[in-house]
């Protein structure tokens, strides 16, 4: 059974691998002094099997969306081209941050089978996740996000 | 020499982010085609020429490994090659990719550094095979 505390720093590294790498974007773990006003509003969630099983999820704020878009996948003209893509960026960010995650935690020998990630609400994220599951806070370009780990 | 690659995942995104990585790399290109999965991609092949696929596995209608085995089929695609791009991290399963003839492996995220190490390693044993 990982411990809660080696679990959350791990999700952070991957978290901030990810971001870093192919988003370009700043980011570290959630400290004190960071902003807590801009919120998570938006999410996507997976699930994975084969040698173990379970959730990740991850909230952002929206905010983030034009940068995460931009910088993903190059210039965007309008609004509604960001909106567009928004979806699936934040599911291919998760989708890379499920599958660091699993090699970090359980090695190289770990088979896992990577469920498409799909968009959510907020709303839908807590009521999959519950009590028991890690949740790691970081701060992205300023802003709140959360992944959130059950591990069964 | 210029290479035409031709990507293959079913998130749009990803196809664009590894088509920004490639020209990002140095690597001398030609065109980058793009399909959303193994099926639109033997279609791209049937109408353009590409020198390397870069593919991901899990995708709808035709996942990567069909895609493989169709190109193995035909003779004008039997020797094309194909990278891999996945989340996966699990040893085994990349040693069973190679052993399917998958010629190269790039794990997300990646780096142009990454691609363009990749690139050179696949093409560089086809272009001395």
């Amino acid at each position: 059974m990982l411990k809660t505390s080696n679990a959350a720093d791990t999700i952070c590294e991957a978290a901030v691998r990810v971001f870093e790498t192919s988003a370009f974007m700043s980011v570290w773990p959630w400290q004190s002094t960071d902003d807590a006003t801009v919120v998570c509003d938006s999410g996507a969630t997976m699930t994975f099997s084969g040698s173990h099983s379970g959730r990740i999820s991850l909230k952002v704020s929206h905010e983030i969306f034009p940068t995460l878009v931009q910088n993903m996948v190059g210039e965007c003209e309008t609004a509604d081209e960001i909106r567009a893509r928004a979806a699936d960026a934040l599911c291919e960010a998760l989708n890379m941050i499920c599958g660091n995650l699993l090699t970090d935690w359980y090695g190289e020998q770990a088979i896992f089978d990577l469920q498409p990630p799909r968009p959510v609400t907020l709303e839908e994220i807590n009521a999959l996740h519950d009590a028991t599951s890690v949740c790691a806070v970081l701060c992205l370009e300023n802003t709140r996000a959360e992944v959130l780990a059950e591990l069964n | 020499m210029s290479y035409n690659i031709l990507i293959v995942d079913d998130s749009a995104v990803t196809r664009e982010v590894l088509s920004r990585t490639l020209r990002m790399t140095g690597v001398d290109l030609g065109d980058i085609y793009q399909a959303a999965n193994g099926a639109e991609a033997l279609k791209v092949l049937e109408e353009k020429w590409a020198d390397l696929v870069f593919t991901d596995i899990n995708m709808p209608i035709m996942d990567g490994l069909r895609l493989l085995e169709e190109l193995r089929k035909r003779e004008e695609w039997s020797s094309l090659p194909v990278v891999v791009v996945s989340t996966e991290g699990s040893k085994s399963r990349i040693d069973e990719l190679k052993s399917s003839g998958v010629k190269g492996y790039v794990r997300k995220p990646f780096t142009p550094e990454q691609i363009a190490e990749v690139i050179q390693s696949v093409m560089g044993e086809a272009d001395h095979a």
